[in-house]
Formats: C-alpha cells, sequence, structure tokens
C-alpha cells in the first residue's frame, strides 16, 4: 500500500501523489478487492456515475447510475463481498488504464486536489470482451488514509444502454 | 431457428409455452409485425413532452416514430420519415422543435406534421399537394399520463385495450402524493435475450427472494421486510386485468396510498421528515411519506410496459436475443426537492445496470435466453399456482407468487399471434 501520508511538502510531486491514489484505486477494484477499496473513501465523499455525460453542477437532482454515500457505499461492497451477486458469477475481469492525470485545482485550506483522468476499462466475462471509457473526476485528499473525497465517473456512452455495471467503475 | 407458422397455436398451452417463443427468429418477425405494429405500443409519459413543441422520438416495433406536442396542446405521433425520399427527419431522441426539417434536400413539416416548406418548388408546380403529404400520423391515446400510439388505424380505443388495468394505473398515479407524477430520468441497458423474459420478470412475484438474495440482505429492513414478505403472506394476490394485463400486489398495506398506512413510517425516512417538516404542513409531511417508496404492486400492460412500485419500465424488442430494457424514474411533478431526490435515491439503489436488484436480474434473464437454446421444443413452465387459481368477477385470481399474469400475458400472446 502506497504511503499517501507522505511528509513531504503537498506543492512537490502533488501530481505524483494523485497518480498514487488513482493507480491504487484501480488496482484495487482490478483485483476484486472492494474492502480495500471501501477504506480509500472519506465519510462525506459521493460516489456518482452519472446518466448523463454532460458535467453538472449538482448531480443529488438527477437520476444518475450511481448515487452512493458512505452507507449506500458500505451496502453496495457488502453486497458485492457476499458471493451471492449472480452478475459477479462469473465474476466479471477487469483490466483497467488511468490516463491523461490532470492537476485542475488546489484547495489548501481542506488540503484537497481536484484531479481529473480519462479511464479505459476492459472487460471481460462469459466469452466477451468489452471496452469502457469515462472521463473521471477525484476529489482528493492526499493527506489522508482515506483520500477519496469525491468521484465522478462520466461515461463516454452514459445516455445510451449499459451493459452489467457491478463491477464498479 | 425456422419454424413452421401455422403450428403456433400448438406452442402455447394454457400453463407452458415452447421454449422457442424466445429463440426464433421468425416468431419475433411476426410479433413486431402483430403485437408491436399491429397494436397499441406505449410511446411517452405525458411529462416527456410536457411542452408545446416539445417531442421524443423512439420506434414502434422497427418503425421510427415521433411524439409531439402541438400548439393547441395536443399529444400527436407521427412516422419520422420525410414524404419525399424518407429520410428521417427528426434525430434527437428529445427536444423542442418548431420546425421538422429534412436535411436532405430542406422539406419541412410543423409540430402536427403538416408540409410547410419545400426548397425551389418550381420544378413541383402543378405536381405536388402538400396537403396531403404531411408527416403520417398514428392513431395517438392517452390515460392516467401513459400516451400510447398504434400503427394500426382499426385498433380498438386505448380505454378499451386497457380494460381492468386502469383503475389500478390511477392507483399507481397516487404516488406523486397530490402532485402530477412526472419522468425524472431513465436507467438503459441491454441483455442478450428476448423480451418476453423481462416482460414475465415483472409478474413474478417467487423470483424475489432468491434472484434478489444479496439486494434483500443488505437494504434497509423496511425495505426486505416489504418484499420477502411476499412469499409468506396469504392475503397478496395477482389478479388478471384483460387482455394479456395482470398485477401482482407485494404490499397489501401500499395499493390505495390515499388511505392510511397501517404501518408506522419506515427509520430511513426520517430525515426526508425533517426536512419536509421545515415547509410543509403536517398532513402534506404525511402524505409525501406514504406515498414517497411507490405503490405496493407491479402492474404488467401487454406488451411492453410495467408499472412496477415507483417506476415504469419499458422493453424494447431490437431482435429476437436482445432487447433494450429502460428503467424509468418518476417523480412528484413541481413537489418538494427532498421528496424527488429520495424518490432518485431509491430508483438508483436496485435499478439500472449498477443497480444492486436490476444487475442480478438481467443475469437472470441472459441465463433463461442461453439456456432456452437447449432442449429444442422443451417446455418453459407457467403452472405455479395453477390449482389454487380461481374466478374473481370476470377475472383470475391466484396468490402474488403464482404465475398468473404470465398465462394471461400468453394468452393474449396466442391470440394476437394465431389469429389467421
Amino acid at each position: 500500500m502506497p504511503d499517501f501520508r507522505s511528509d513531504r511538502p503537498l506543492d512537490t510531486n502533488l501530481l505524483g501523489r494523485a497518480n498514487d491514489v488513482l493507480f491504487h484505486e484501480a488496482a484495487l477494484l482490478d483485483g476484486q478487492d472492494y474492502a480495500a477499496w471501501l477504506e480509500m473513501w472519506a465519510p462525506d465523499a459521493l460516489y456518482i456515475v452519472p446518466t448523463a455525460y454532460e458535467s453538472l453542477e449538482d448531480y443529488s437532482t438527477v437520476l444518475n447510475y450511481i448515487h452512493d454515500d458512505a452507507d449506500m457505499r458500505r451496502r453496495r461492497v457488502q453486497r458485492l463481498l457476499s458471493g451471492s451477486v449472480h452478475a459477479m458469477t462469473p465474476p466479471s475481469r477487469t483490466l483497467r488504464s488511468v490516463s491523461q492525470v490532470r492537476l485542475l485545482e488546489r484547495d489548501a485550506l481542506r488540503d484537497e486536489v481536484r484531479v481529473t483522468s480519462s479511464l479505459y476499462i476492459l472487460v471481460a466475462r462469459s466469452g466477451t470482451q468489452r471496452m469502457i471509457g469515462a472521463q473521471v473526476e477525484h476529489r482528493l485528499r492526499l493527506g489522508s488514509a482515506a483520500p477519496i473525497a469525491g468521484k465522478i465517473c462520466r461515461l463516454l456512452d452514459a445516455d445510451q444502454a449499459q451493459g452489467d455495471l457491478t463491477f464498479l467503475i | 431457428m425456422r419454424l413452421d407458422l401455422d403450428s403456433l397455436p400448438a406452442l402455447v398451452g394454457p400453463d407452458w409455452i415452447d421454449g422457442r417463443l424466445y429463440t426464433c427468429a421468425d416468431i419475433f418477425e411476426r410479433e413486431i409485425e402483430r403485437i408491436f405494429e399491429g397494436g397499441w405500443v406505449w410511446v411517452a409519459h405525458e411529462s416527456e413532452v410536457a411542452q408545446a413543441r416539445s417531442f421524443k422520438t423512439l420506434a414502434i416495433g422497427r418503425q421510427p416514430v415521433i411524439v409531439t406536442r402541438t400548439d393547441k396542446g395536443e399529444l400527436v405521433t407521427m412516422l419520422n420519415r420525410c414524404r419525399h425520399r424518407a429520410a428521417t427527419v427528426c434525430q434527437a431522441e428529445r427536444g423542442h422543435a418548431s420546425r421538422f426539417v429534412c436535411a436532405y434536400h430542406g422539406w419541412s413539416y410543423t409540430p402536427e406534421g403538416r408540409l410547410v416548406g419545400v426548397p425551389q418548388p418550381e420544378g413541383y408546380e402543378g405536381v405536388l399537394d402538400r396537403s396531403a403529404l404531411g408527416l403520417k400520423t398514428l392513431r395517438t391515446e392517452s390515460y392516467g399520463g401513459l400516451v400510447f400510439a398504434s400503427l394500426n388505424d382499426a385498433v380498438a380505443p386505448l380505454s378499451d385495450y386497457l380494460a381492468d388495468a386502469k383503475p389500478w394505473i390511477d392507483r399507481f398515479n397516487r404516488q406523486a402524493a397530490g402532485y402530477p407524477l412526472v419522468v425524472l430520468g431513465d436507467h438503459r441497458f441491454q441483455f442478450e435475450g428476448n423480451w418476453k423474459i423481462p416482460m414475465e420478470n415483472t409478474t413474478d412475484g417467487y423470483h424475489l427472494p432468491v434472484v434478489h438474495n444479496s439486494y434483500l440482505r443488505f437494504v434497509e429492513s423496511e425495505t426486505s421486510d416489504r418484499l420477502a414478505s411476499v412469499m409468506a403472506s396469504d392475503e397478496l394476490y395477482c389478479l388478471t386485468l384483460g387482455n394479456g394485463h395482470s398485477v401482482g400486489i407485494f404490499d397489501a398495506d401500499a395499493i390505495d396510498l390515499d388511505l392510511p398506512s397501517r404501518k408506522p413510517v419506515p427509520k430511513h425516512y426520517e430525515q426526508l421528515a425533517r426536512e419536509l417538516s421545515g415547509s410543509l404542513p403536517t398532513a402534506d409531511v404525511a402524505r409525501i411519506l406514504r406515498a414517497v417508496g411507490g405503490v405496493g404492486f407491479n402492474l404488467n400492460i401487454f406488451p411492453n410496459i410495467a408499472l412496477s412500485g415507483a417506476f415504469l419500465r419499458e422493453l424494447r424488442p431490437l431482435g429476437v436475443d436482445r432487447t433494450e430494457v429502460r428503467h424509468i424514474a418518476l417523480g412528484m411533478g413541481g413537489g418538494p426537492a427532498a421528496a424527488n431526490r429520495a424518490r432518485l435515491r431509491i430508483h438508483e439503489q436496485f435499478q439500472g445496470p449498477a443497480g444492486l436488484g436490476s444487475s442480478d436480474d438481467r443475469e437472470a434473464w441472459e441465463r433463461v435466453a442461453r439456456g432456452a437454446r437447449a432442449g429444442g421444443d422443451m417446455a418453459v413452465l407457467l403452472n405455479r399456482g395453477v390449482n389454487r387459481e380461481r374466478a374473481a368477477g370476470n377475472a383470475r385470481r391466484a396468490h402474488a407468487t403464482d404465475e398468473l399474469g404470465m398465462r394471461a400475458a400468453y394468452a393474449r400472446w396466442r391470440e394476437v399471434m394465431a389469429d389467421a
């Protein structure tokens, strides 16, 4: 596990530290280590996968594929770990590639950065392989053990009919 | 798979169907002609085309159509096909337009479908009768906010077609707590399988504790108790409503939301109650809390929609083994933002490709589609509860977990498909 609580001052290699978090998150999800993934989240964070590609200020007033607070995230992960999810029997295998990581903003007061990235997920299951693309925005608290303070995954084809998305974006 | 279509009546029994109903491409072609292009098909909720000149596009069967609201407030459905050289005249899925302009040669039409513009008309002098060349309009009728259209001009009135489903549509609409019920958004997903597999699913109380085991274990206990009680309770029933429609009750306390509840308000609505209490009188708060979780029944309207608890499910047949499913979220039009936020979060929890419920339904349907490739003419059984089914007036009634609704839907299917 990388150390997100590094003593390095925030203004050195912020991008590298953001990369550490994003790559670690992708590895946990590819490894289906959902329990460890859950621990990466700050308690006040929202995990959102919208049904439209266009960015919105407030996703709480529209329908999303996923709009999880800490409680709903925990239920989702408990279900995934229960071993009785038909949509994951057999499990989808995923391979994620995170690229184009860019720092958009730094909130020194809250020790937060806003980071966008391009996400490609190759999903293999039941003899078929498909590709999912998304623009992802993270808010990260790089000084925290639970660094993910918010995440919005805008699927490239969010407004089109989806295949199964149980494995998490 | 090829099949002699004259043998169709022999493929549907009173309590079983031949498995080839899911897999035979010839049967699918006839379904498109007879069921989707010959009868009433749901095309919109009125709230989706609320404003004058708003429109929505979709297909009835395979035929692209536009649903519009005219300046006079009327709903019109017309073929999305230019009268000149057949190009679609509207490409967007929804929006506002005062004219539909064909991009090929520039012919333009009003929201009523009238042809009003033909560029460079010199060559058409004495040739074109513009008044006869509007977009072809279809029979369009609505009930309780649900808009249906038919490619068949001779189809019986919608009101007759909906039969005894109408009072259940009225009851479904009460979940808006006095506000108009409106569309808030939709979840779209596809699966590899026939459209009739999910048609059965919304009248299938039997599958709830099995397919949704992992959902029931991790949602709020009030929600899981509500759904798990379907198996245990004797007072829960399924009722046929005519023309292949049926209703299945999963929570008798939430059949008529205008009547007081026998149960306490679920704990997970406490925060919503506090938010609403700041700005609304106690009676209004109580009415919203009563309604916010939706009704306690699934209403199946043959062939391809279901009003299910708190949402509307639409099935779009894309091929014999490919179906698009839309789970449409509904809310209180002009109602408190907190109540609609709660409705959205309830929908997201269960529904859609990432939902804790739909994802397992989808998997079960694909397994049915895959399994049905085996065994050729082997039967798919619909006989649960056949011996406890009984007459109830003109209808038939059985337990909520029985397969009565499926038997009713396939009896209608046989009638429409097997007629010479």
